[in-house]
């Protein structure tokens, strides 16, 4: 450790001194006692001895003979043998507070965190997360290292982590500022994508509002985005190509169900205490529609190019929706499967679909497709049809109305009515053909004795 | 409820322990005619007479083992150190004696003998008289040392210090001493080891001693300017600790501040945050973090002091940084 050698105060008034000679030169060993150079004030000319024994090592800038010089300043250093002189070793930066008068607290007691200015994205450190913010993320049942942190140094905290539950997640390796993820997320920008086109740039406030302001329509960047997944891209595709090259029409029929209801409710009776299932609504429908398809062909084919192909069998899609979006696996041969069989299987594929486990051959091979929004009070609507196929049959809420039973008596009763919307592409089929489907369908919903019979 | 301050609320205490149990008396320099240093015992004098307000020379070590003695065989003795600095004369028998005659006579001795003193930096009372040392104490088993910082705080304490059978340092901030707050009119008493919620908040815990609870709300006030709503939790009680009202206030909050004028090394604050980092390690969303005065001899000169203690200012900054984390 070096000794610092340092204009002495040899007076009471004495502020300043001149450093008249040195008596001992840079590189010299120095024992205590020894004399190591004059000083000048404006009284005396007084020698200076060392307090200390060492090498004497005078600093490139060390102040001249014949300067003014402070009361204090350093003017050498007595080092060991061997060892550096100070000016001559790398000092590193000591982290201080800045000493601000106005506020009274001395830094040296301050008892702070020591401050880590190195950020971890600029030094590739792993991420870092709060105690708290992990056990959150748990919770939540979030990878905590995928999150940005807002703490310092980077850490991430619990607001992080409860952020980015609400919030579609930024991937590890976008470096975003906190304050640009909450602008992204307010105006609806999609910081990923963003960070894919700007590789490695720390993507900042300014950026994301740059992106805003390039977007002309303010309304659309008013609110959160989410891009496709596989799944949506699908459905967009499919759609608008469905309503660009199909000619749809939509009839809708008010049908009586209380009879199905009521047989419905037999069944679910007689299931009851053993392992069969009741069918669902969807389950007799597709049933129903199986066999009136067999009766009118024309509904169950397809367009392929200039040749309407009939099939021979009617493999019914039903609509299902899930969290990925819709999806419409098959019940193959639908007109050959019991009521049971059908539930049974339907069951199964709409679980697959549901969990995203749904195989190729579930959601290929449709001819017909049944979708029924009665679950969410809807009652006629115009379904878009499921490409190749030829029409596809929209199902209502089953709902308690008052109906004309008899016209000349003028009898009302409350009835269970159906709403059904059947959309068919009229390239292929006429309305006449169309209609007469449909009527048999509900005659068959009205009395499902003929078709339970069949 | 009427509003008394913290010196005459305490003496309201000690009155009525007085009054309630004739063993009840209290020794220490100028506590006599003339009422206490501090006011601690104005007017009891005159009603009780030197038999139970006794004045003593300036020998705190002989009065303190004296205490020990007369604890030992029936009586009640209130210790009245003045400043808290003097007892360091008396410490060891404070330690040696007061502190583990119980436990050396497998319990069959009781010592219920009560320590006050003035504590805390301010007015230029300088290095010999702006003594905290609770932290010592609190080191030492056998020994209860409560803080107040409000007039029924005071009150309450004293009175259960009193009625204690433990010896118990009752210490009171010199700039809390004129405080005023309101306190009942019936008769209560306040149990150590239990902590008091100052002023609910959500962003952070802060846990304040003595005289910094009251700087610690004026920070909090300016705080609130900004949006910042902070808990503020009383200590009161520092050994007993209470732990567990600090732990369910970091629960909801995520974040601790300490907030101590006594010195930062070996800390009530390092004691809080070793307990909180063991019990509440996955609660904390930021390091626990202490604000404590400057680790020095303390000033004279008033600019000086001010620098070397924790104020509304500092204090706010603190807990901005806290949040910051």
């Amino acid at each position: 450790m070096a000794v610092e050698i340092v204009m002495p105060r040899l007076g009471w008034t004495m502020e300043t001194g001149i450093i008249a000679e040195w008596l001992k030169h840079d590189g010299e060993s120095v024992q205590a006692g020894d004399a190591l150079f004059t000083v000048e004030t404006d009284k005396v000319a007084q020698e200076v001895e060392a307090m200390d024994s060492g090498i004497l090592r005078l600093p490139p800038d060390s102040a001249p003979i014949g300067a003014v010089v402070a009361v204090g300043t350093v003017l050498a250093y007595l080092v060991r043998p061997g060892e550096a002189a100070p000016f001559e070793q790398y000092q590193p930066q000591a982290l201080t507070q800045p000493v601000d008068v106005a506020s009274p607290v001395l830094p040296s007691t301050h008892v702070a965190a020591p401050i880590d200015v190195v950020l971890p994205s600029e030094n590739g450190r792993a991420a870092v997360a709060s105690p708290r913010a992990r056990r959150v993320a748990g919770e939540l049942g979030l990878d905590w290292t995928a999150i940005v942190g807002s703490g310092r140094a980077g850490r991430i905290v619990e607001r992080d982590v409860r952020a980015t539950a609400v919030a579609q997640p930024v991937p590890a390796r976008a470096r975003v500022t906190p304050v640009a993820r909450r602008v992204a997320q307010q105006s609806g920008v999609d910081v990923a994508e963003l960070a894919t086109k700007m590789p490695g740039k720390r993507i900042t406030r300014l950026d994301i509002e740059a992106l805003s302001r390039s977007t002309s329509n303010d309304a659309a960047s008013s609110g959160l985005a989410h891009p496709f997944n596989n799944v949506r891209r699908v459905i967009a595709e499919r759609m608008a190509h469905s309503a660009h090259t199909v000619a749809p029409v939509t009839l809708t029929t008010e049908v009586d169900a209380t009879e199905l209801v009521a047989l419905r409710e037999r069944i679910k009776q007689a299931v009851r205490g053993s392992e069969k299932s009741a069918p669902s609504y969807t389950d007799l429908l597709t049933r129903l529609v199986a066999l009136v398809l067999l009766e009118h062909p024309w509904l169950n084919s397809s367009l392929q190019g200039e040749a309407i192909v009939q099939h021979e069998a009617v493999h019914i899609g039903i609509a299902v929706d899930t969290d990925q979006g819709l999806l419409v696996p098959v019940v193959r041969d639908a007109h050959l499967k019991s009521i049971q069989q059908i539930a049974l299987e339907s069951a199964q594929l709409i679980e697959r679909a549901r969990v995203g486990a749904s195989s190729l051959d579930d959601l290929q091979g449709g001819t017909f497709t049944i979708t029924n929004l009665g679950l969410y009070d809807i009652d006629t609507f115009t379904p878009i049809i499921n490409l190749p196929e030829c029409a596809i049959l929209g199902v209502g809420r089953i709902v308690a109305r008052p109906v004309v039973i008899d016209e000349h008596s003028a009898q009302i009763a409350v009835r269970k009515m159906l709403a059904l919307s059947l959309t068919f592409d009229h390239r292929m089929v006429d309305g006449g053909p169309a209609a007469r489907f449909l009527q048999q369908v509900k005659r068959w919903v009205e009395d499902p004795y003929i078709w339970l019979t069949a | 409820m009427r509003e008394l301050t913290f010196t005459v609320a305490a003496r309201e205490g000690l009155a009525e322990e007085m009054e309630r149990d004739a063993a009840v008396f209290v020794m220490g320099e100028g506590i006599g005619p003339r009422g206490g240093n501090w006011a601690t015992t104005v007017g009891l004098y005159e009603k009780y007479g030197p038999w139970r307000l006794r004045d003593t020379p300036i020998v705190e070590r002989g009065f303190a083992g004296l205490c020990t003695g007369a604890a030992l065989v029936g009586g009640r003795p209130v210790v009245d150190m003045l400043f808290l600095d003097f007892m360091l004369d008396a410490v060891g028998e404070i330690v040696n004696q007061t502190a583990k005659l119980q436990y050396m006579s497998s319990g069959r001795l009781k010592m219920p003998v009560v320590f006050r003193g003035v504590i805390g930096v301010g007015h230029s009372a300088a290095t010999h008289h702006s003594g905290n040392y609770y932290p010592m104490l609190a080191h030492v088993p056998g020994l209860r040392v409560v803080v107040p910082s409000t007039p029924r705080d005071a009150k309450g304490l004293l009175k259960t210090a009193i009625r204690s059978d433990d010896p118990v340092f009752f210490l009171e901030h010199k700039s809390v001493l004129n405080v005023k707050g309101m306190v009942p009119d019936e008769e209560y008493l306040i149990p150590f080891g239990q902590a008091a919620v100052a002023l609910e908040g959500s962003a952070a815990s802060v846990v304040a001693i003595g005289w910094m609870v009251h700087q610690t709300l004026r920070a909090c006030e300016d705080l609130a300017k900004e949006g910042i709503a902070v808990e503020v939790i009383d200590l009161r009680s520092i050994s007993p600790l209470d732990i567990d009202t600090i732990l369910a206030s970091v629960h909801k909050t995520g974040r601790l501040l300490v907030v101590d004028e006594d010195y930062g090394p070996c800390s009530i604050g390092a004691e809080i945050a070793a307990q909180v980092i063991v019990r509440g390690f996955d609660d904390l969303d930021a390091p626990v973090m202490r604000l404590n005065g400057a680790f020095t001899p303390i000033p004279y000169s008033p600019p000086l002091e001010a620098a070397a203690v924790p104020n509304p200012q500092t204090i706010a900054q603190s807990i901005r940084d806290l949040l910051a984390e």
